[in-house]
């Protein structure tokens, strides 16, 4: 039964997905061989060490959809050892609804980062919604960049699924606008020269008002034309139009609509020849499966060559334009990223000191990286059975405890999460997980106890799936038994429970390994 | 002096015949100088406590009135302890002791905007692209460090801390929060707003039996764990998780505890949640926690300034007022400075509902304790309030007081996540001299 759907997915997938793929100048495999060959991954003497199935499934789920795998589909990507199912598993996991709304997060995060603070935390739902539908569009990266920035508010209904989040989080102010535009979609950082000149001098001030003035509206002279916007700097005298940053000539039309200077600045970003946008894209996606970028810090991108080294500032140029060659398609990019060698390898930790570039960009790999607050929401219900509480609607429902739990346990960026006393706090003894250890309300742990012929191994061996995503080792299991030795009078349920209780609260189950 | 350094050598005896977790003692009035004793260098053992008056307080109507003009409002002055120092007449514990505080009359800052204005009071720095800068409670409680203590070193009470992570110092400094109290409340109420630290105990009945098998089955596992050794990642979950069993324990849960205390002077303190805040704060000083914030809220009066300024004027006064006696009486004060301050104050003219808008041309701050001098004034603002006449004070000066007066360098600098030195306070500060 199972294959047969998947059979269908394929069938789908190729139905949809033909054409574009087609039109495509670079193919999936043609980029993940390029990761292969710049990371180095099968150079050298030894035989790169993968992870093994259990912890590459849990990696490619987590990146994927948001979220642990289940204890079905623990089993099911078991049972078959083939390399096919490898890449079966990838697809259904890139077609799932679940996959476009955890990248819909991402990239809101990246872009709307301000969401995730309380003051406006309300516009995070309607652009991540509008996002996941964009993507599951396939709409190209490039236009979903130019769709905020030309997003038009007189067309904005009631409805707010759209991209007005971007400006309301910006509180629609020219400066706030241009700082956020630069840093979200071009990963270069203007804020500084917001205030005086670029420490490093790359961007002045005037530059930096004159992007602004993009996000102004146009103003009319005296005989009734529209005019180029102006911006004041204020408490000054000084005032600016519109100029791109790399200085090219703006073409006004002869009169023109409030959009106008938008788009010009949004054709421009996504034409530009140092492909920015494509380079920022790529850097962050990099950092969502790798963890750490390939140019830190993500937002200061024009930096690179100086500041990160040859071999680094090449990598994210090729990769860039592999990217454009494709279309500007994530979906693409992202299918190169999980089927490269380099994502299948083994976890470790980062050397101490960043060496040579090549050797850097080898060994930051496959780091230890903590868990989003969606995630951990989201992994904590798929281990006790229930369905992750992505876009539950209602301030009441699920939606709501999604939300709360997730402004708790915000990590900024996975590859150095860090976690205070008050998260461990919440984790041990908050009543979500409270009530996920309690048998009463966790399904997987109901369905143990309910099952006929299972031994206790059995239904500890379970419990390892269900939350760690693999079986435990004789040493663990011994561990977990012994412990039920000393307590006979302990009934199963709370066993169960407290098992329950300390898997989710291991560092194993709290990574992204 | 001298009879003081002797008592300290002694309970620094009776520290070493004490099992670890000092603060399930606190309640012993001892305990000052016991905490003080538990550090290496007793000169580096001070702590601050931060009256954070959240959205901008009319500090016109508060320190620096300006009775007789139309922008002075209705309320009257009263004097001080100290001669020619008065302050508003709702504010009368605080006017008995005023040799105890020195008031900034002369604070002038560029923010106007609320969470701008939080962000450069709580850094010290205006925003600057992806610099995480950490706050002043993080910073002080890195230079003390007490890591190896049971309980965080930097503590918020009540509302949203203005920075809530550890910025580039990392989540080990980031404010570690109570809250509770049912937002604002006034002092005469009935029953004391009740702080709590959340989830401090597990959440449904789970026996203190199945509590220790939990306990000691994740620290087997642990030990069997095949995730790679020396992840920062897994590090810090380990480091939390070891922090918050620690928190758990009976005697540093107890630092948090009010109930402890004694009923008169909870009541003196003020019953709502900024009174008890206070009275927490003097408690987890106590303790060895080196800043502690705590928040009162309500300060934006836009309208209606002159109702709500004197209803929160009774809360601020029973509650700092009380802060600073208690600490006096403990002989707390040397080693505790008091800062109160909002992120600016508001238009000394009054607008057409009666209130006051976001003002950071001319406010006021008060500082306590620790090496500062009381009973001074610093600065003066106008007779209409609208301009600082002398010694104008930027947020640079006033941290570089704050920091000097602890007895930390405010020149000092730490390594920030884009791998540039940030000292303590913004370098174009100075700290105050006539204080210190």
């Amino acid at each position: 039964m199972a294959k047969v759907s998947h059979y269908w997915r394929f069938v789908i997938f190729f139905l949809l997905m033909g054409p574009r793929a087609s039109a495509a100048e670079i193919s999936a495999q043609e980029i993940a061989r390029l990761i292969d060959e710049r990371l180095q991954v099968r150079s050298g003497g030894d035989a790169p060490s993968f992870a093994d199935d259990a912890t590459f499934l849990r990696r490619l789920s987590l990146d994927l959809i948001g979220r642990i795998p289940t204890i079905a589909e623990v089993h099911e990507f078991r049972e078959d050892e083939s390399e096919s199912m490898r890449f079966r598993t990838m697809e259904r996991l890139l077609l799932s609804g679940a996959h476009f709304r955890n990248m819909a997060t991402f990239w809101r995060r990246a872009w709307v980062p301000q969401a995730d603070t309380p003051e406006f935390a309300a516009v995070a739902d309607g652009f991540e919604q509008w996002l996941a539908k964009e993507l599951r569009q396939r709409t190209p990266y490039d236009r979903l960049v130019a769709k905020v920035l030309t997003w038009n508010s007189a067309a904005g209904g009631k409805d707010p699924v759209d991209p007005r989040g971007f400006y309301v989080a910006n509180e629609g102010s020219p400066p706030n606008l241009a700082a956020s535009a630069t840093r979200a979609f071009l990963g270069i950082n203007l804020d500084c020269a917001q205030c005086h000149n670029h420490p490093f001098a790359r961007w002045t001030r005037e530059q930096f008002w004159q992007t602004a003035a993009f996000f102004a509206s146009p103003d009319k002279d005296a005989a009734g034309k529209t005019v180029p916007p102006k911006v004041q700097i204020p408490g000054s005298e000084m005032e600016y139009e519109p100029v791109l940053l790399s200085a090219g000539r703006i073409e006004w039309p002869e009169a023109f609509d409030p959009g106008a200077p938008r788009r010009i600045l949004a054709d421009w970003m996504t034409t530009e020849p140092n492909f920015y946008v494509a380079k920022n894209a790529v850097n962050r996606l990099w950092a969502h499966f790798f963890g750490e970028a390939i140019v830190e810090p993500v937002d200061d991108l024009s930096a690179a060559a100086s500041a990160v080294g040859e071999h680094r500032a090449n990598l994210l140029g090729e990769l860039a334009q592999a990217f454009v060659k494709s279309g500007y398609d994530v979906e693409l990019f992202i299918r190169a990223i999980v089927q490269s060698d380099a994502y299948r390898l083994a976890s470790r930790d980062r050397p101490a000191g960043e060496s040579d570039d090549a050797e850097w960009l080898a060994k930051s790999t496959a780091t230890i990286r903590g868990l989003t607050g969606e995630q951990l929401y989201d992994s904590l219900r798929t281990a006790a059975g229930l369905p992750p509480g992505q876009f539950e609607g209602g301030r009441r429902g699920r939606g709501g405890q999604r939300r709360e739990f997730v402004s708790i346990f915000y990590v900024e960026r996975a590859n150095n999460a860090e976690r205070s006393i008050s998260q461990a706090l919440t984790l041990m003894n908050g009543s979500l997980v409270g009530e996920l250890s309690d048998t009463s309300s966790n399904p997987t742990l109901a369905g143990l106890l309910a099952a006929p012929f299972m031994t206790l191994d059995d239904q500890i061996d379970a419990v390892f799936v269900a939350v760690l995503g693999r079986s435990p080792s004789a040493a663990e299991l011994q561990a977990v038994t012994h412990r039920l030795e000393v307590r006979p009078e302990a009934r199963r349920q709370d066993v169960l429970g407290d098992l329950f209780w300390v898997l989710v609260n291991s560092p194993e189950f709290n990574t992204n390994h | 002096m001298a009879v003081q350094q002797e008592v300290r050598v002694s309970r620094r005896g009776v520290l070493q015949a004490l099992p670890l977790g000092t603060c399930g003692w606190s309640a012993m009035h001892w305990m000052p100088a016991l905490a003080a004793a538990a550090d290496a260098d007793p000169a580096t053992s001070k702590s601050v406590i931060m009256l954070w008056l959240n959205g901008g307080p009319a500090t016109v109507d508060l320190w620096d009135l300006k009775p007789g003009h139309e922008n002075g409002g209705p309320f009257k002055e009263i004097a001080t302890s100290v001669p020619g120092t008065n302050i508003s007449e709702h504010l009368p514990k605080l006017s008995a002791i005023g040799s105890e505080f020195s008031i900034i009359r002369s604070m002038s800052t560029r923010e106007g905007d609320h969470s701008r204005a939080r962000f450069v009071s709580a850094t010290g720095y205006v925003p600057q692209g992806a610099i995480q800068f950490p706050s002043v409670g993080s910073l002080v409680a890195h230079e003390f460090d007490g890591m190896d203590r049971d309980i965080p070193s930097y503590v918020h009470i009540g509302g949203r801390p203005r920075i809530t992570n550890g910025g580039f110092l990392g989540p080990k400094y980031a404010p570690f929060v109570v809250s509770g109290g049912g937002g604002r409340r006034g002092p005469a109420e009935t029953a004391p707003a009740d702080l709590r630290v959340a989830d401090l105990k597990p959440a449904g009945e789970i026996s203190e039996d199945r509590q220790r098998m939990r306990s000691e089955l994740a620290a087997e596992l642990r030990g069997l764990s095949v995730l790679p050794a020396g992840s920062p990642v897994v590090e810090a979950l380990d480091s939390a998780n070891d922090r918050a069993r620690r928190l758990m324990r009976p005697e540093a849960a107890a630092a948090f505890d009010l109930s402890k205390e004694d009923e008169a002077l909870r009541e003196a303190y003020g019953k709502g949640s900024f009174g008890q805040g206070c009275l927490m704060a003097r408690r987890l000083v106590e303790c060895g926690v080196r800043f502690v914030e705590v928040s009162l809220d309500g300060w934006d009066t836009h309208a209606n300034n002159f109702d709500r300024v004197k209803e929160l004027s009774q809360q601020l006064d029973w509650g700092f007022g009380t802060l600073l006696t208690d600490l006096k009486q403990r002989g707390m004060l040397d080693s505790t400075l008091v800062v109160c301050q909002g992120e600016f104050g508001r238009t000394p003219r009054i607008n057409g509902q009666a209130g006051r808008d976001h003002w950071p041309a001319s406010w006021a701050a008060v500082l306590a304790g620790a090496g500062v001098r009381g009973g001074r004034v610093v600065g003066a603002t106008s007779k209409d309030g609208i301009a600082v006449e002398s010694t104008p004070t930027r947020t640079s000066d006033l941290m570089a007081t704050v920091f000097k007066s602890v007895g930390l360098d405010p020149m000092k600098q730490n390594m920030s996540n884009v791998s540039r030195p940030i000292r303590l306070a913004n370098p174009e500060g100075k700290p105050i001299e006539e204080l210190l």
